[in-house]
């Protein structure tokens, strides 16, 4: 499976892209550069090329250990990199770190707050941090969110651990989002609600956001963008329309799997059957080859389950995967 | 270093005495008063024995408290969770060391300072107190910074669970070296009884090697941190 970079991203109908047009050329929110990393228990992350323009969100996705958190810490410099170069607003995101930092919001998967502080200790802490730090905008978001004030962090369920670290993020006026998992441990409502934020956060062309997550349902109305790595690799960088229409769900019965598992990019199998990912330039040929092949449109969920189940895996051994 | 540089030393000190005080404001005070309730008993105390020996107990818990409150720091900021903090907040790495130190020092001062208003407050001086106090102030501070940046890189490297136990094991090994060194070198012995005359007749230029020693072990032990922690996955 190769990678397809990104190109200009298309508008979609939720669009901002009508207060773009007209501005001048700026630096993407984040650009990062055949950024690599190796862990020395094997795990290799990258080479990872992608842009994210200004005014668009951009959705993270991959199984579980794909490499989506070390991309972000990547991103923070919260471990170094092995090969490549991150930027900013086209601030170098090591040299100018302090610079970048100011104009990042960060949400976690887990709190980083201390256990022990109060929600007023945690905005005392972002206070001492931001110059730009906002306490009525704070305190409208924790309202909105339904974030006692007056608790202990440890005692707010994981869920309003997430908002109170969300309503942080927006408060200190952060031109770039980047959100690590944030909707694990959030309702339904409260993740629409989250998705309603992030898509107002853009409107105005001037922020951008980052947002890790394996629920591809949060992203299906929200992202403009979409980057796809799956075992540390970089699958694929580009619009979301895109991404949906790069591939299609081809099933079959057994016999008829000797015809898709050359071109697959990756493969399940059944006692029935099989389901198969395939590239769409590639169904044309296949379906000359066996008109009775099954063709359907592929879910962002699709893509993933057939690029890392272990039939995948064993399909790519096998020389499949391009 | 420069008005950015400690802009985010600033911040970053700010940040860690919140975690200082991360489990409950009142445990800071209840540290910065129980030298001061030792010298409340010592003027209670009576006899002059029971008076120094309250007043060698203020001298002892501020060098404690000292030495023991950036760690304090540390453990709280790693098992509350805190840690990936110090990766998204605006200040370099280098900064949030030089924070913890000079957070660590600022303590100590205010440690040995107590330590000498405690003693002015229990002890009556025959001669003027300055030469004294100033001695027993510096002794403190002294202690307190060699036990500090001994610990200091330890919880850069480890857990804090572990670093407090090889903190200890350390601190315990080289009590044991010198205690056996004391005993089972008869050498040793007679150098100490000459750095203990000496002690009487030159203080002043005793304390000043000393404190100059604990200064150089702090400046390693920072150069230490650094490099730790500047390579370090937070």
């Amino acid at each position: 499976m190769r990678v397809k970079q990104m190109q200009t991203p298309t508008p979609n109908e939720n669009d901002h892209t009508v207060h773009r047009a007209d501005e001048p050329n700026r630096s993407p929110a984040l650009s990062l550069s055949d950024v690599s990393k190796r862990y020395p228990s094997g795990f290799t992350l990258g080479p990872v090329t992608f842009d994210l323009p200004l005014g668009y969100i951009m959705g993270l996705i991959g199984p579980n250990g794909a490499g989506k958190s070390t991309l972000i810490k990547l991103i923070v410099n919260m471990t170094s990199l092995d090969a490549g170069s991150i930027a900013v607003f086209g601030l170098d995101s090591r040299k100018d770190e302090v610079a970048v930092k100011q104009e990042l919001g960060i949400v976690f998967d887990s709190c980083f707050f201390s256990n022990y502080w109060t929600v007023g200790m945690a905005e005392e802490s972002m206070t001492a941090a931001y110059p730009a730090w906002n306490h009525e905008l704070f305190e409208r978001h924790l309202e909105r969110f339904g974030v006692d004030g007056k608790k202990k962090v440890r005692d707010l369920s994981r869920g309003m651990q997430m908002k109170l670290m969300l309503a942080a993020a927006l408060s200190h006026d952060a031109k770039l989002l980047i959100l690590d998992e944030p909707t694990s441990g959030l309702d339904v409502l409260a993740r629409d609600d989250l998705m309603d934020i992030l898509r107002r956060y853009v409107e105005d062309g001037r922020h951008s956001v980052l947002f890790s997550t394996h629920i591809t349902g949060d992203l299906e109305h929200s992202a403009d963008l979409i980057t796809y790595i799956s075992k540390g690799r970089l699958y694929f960088t580009g619009s979301k329309d895109e991404f949906d229409d790069s591939f299609r769900l081809v099933k079959g019965g057994p016999d008829q799997l000797r015809i898709v598992k050359p071109t697959a990019v990756g493969l399940r199998g059944y006692s029935t059957g099989f389901d198969a990912l395939v590239a769409t330039e590639d169904v044309p040929a296949l379906l000359r080859s066996d008109a009775r092949l099954l063709v359907e449109p592929v879910s962002m969920d699709d893509i993933i389950r057939l690029t890392n189940g272990r039939a995948a895996h064993a399909a790519s051994k096998g020389k499949v995967a391009r | 270093m420069n008005a950015v540089s400690l802009v985010q030393v600033k911040r970053s000190m700010r940040i860690d005495f919140l975690r200082l005080s991360a489990t409950g404001k009142s445990s800071v005070w209840v540290i910065v008063l129980m030298p001061l309730l030792f010298v409340v008993m010592g003027m209670l105390g009576g006899d002059e024995m029971t008076t120094f020996g309250f007043a060698g107990s203020a001298v002892g818990v501020c060098g404690m408290f000292a030495s023991m409150l950036p760690m304090i720091v540390a453990s709280n900021e790693e098992m509350s969770g805190n840690s990936s903090m110090n990766g998204i907040i605006p200040a370099t790495r280098l900064n949030q060391v030089l924070a913890r130190y000079a957070f660590m020092i600022v303590v100590d001062i205010l440690a040995a300072l107590e330590a000498m208003v405690c003693l002015v407050l229990l002890l009556h001086f025959d001669e003027p107190p300055v030469t004294s106090l100033i001695g027993i102030g510096l002794s403190v501070l002294s202690a307190a910074l060699f036990v500090g940046s001994l610990l200091m890189p330890l919880f850069y490297r480890f857990p804090a669970t572990q670093a407090i136990g090889w903190g200890f094991g350390l601190l315990g090994l080289l009590c044991l070296v010198g205690f056996g060194l004391y005993r089972f070198v008869p050498q040793s012995a007679f150098l100490a009884s000459k750095t203990s005359s000496l002690f009487t007749t030159h203080m002043g230029l005793i304390l000043g090697i000393v404190a100059i020693v604990a200064v150089l072990i702090c400046l390693c032990s920072f150069l230490i941190s650094n490099r730790i922690y500047a390579n370090k996955e937070l």
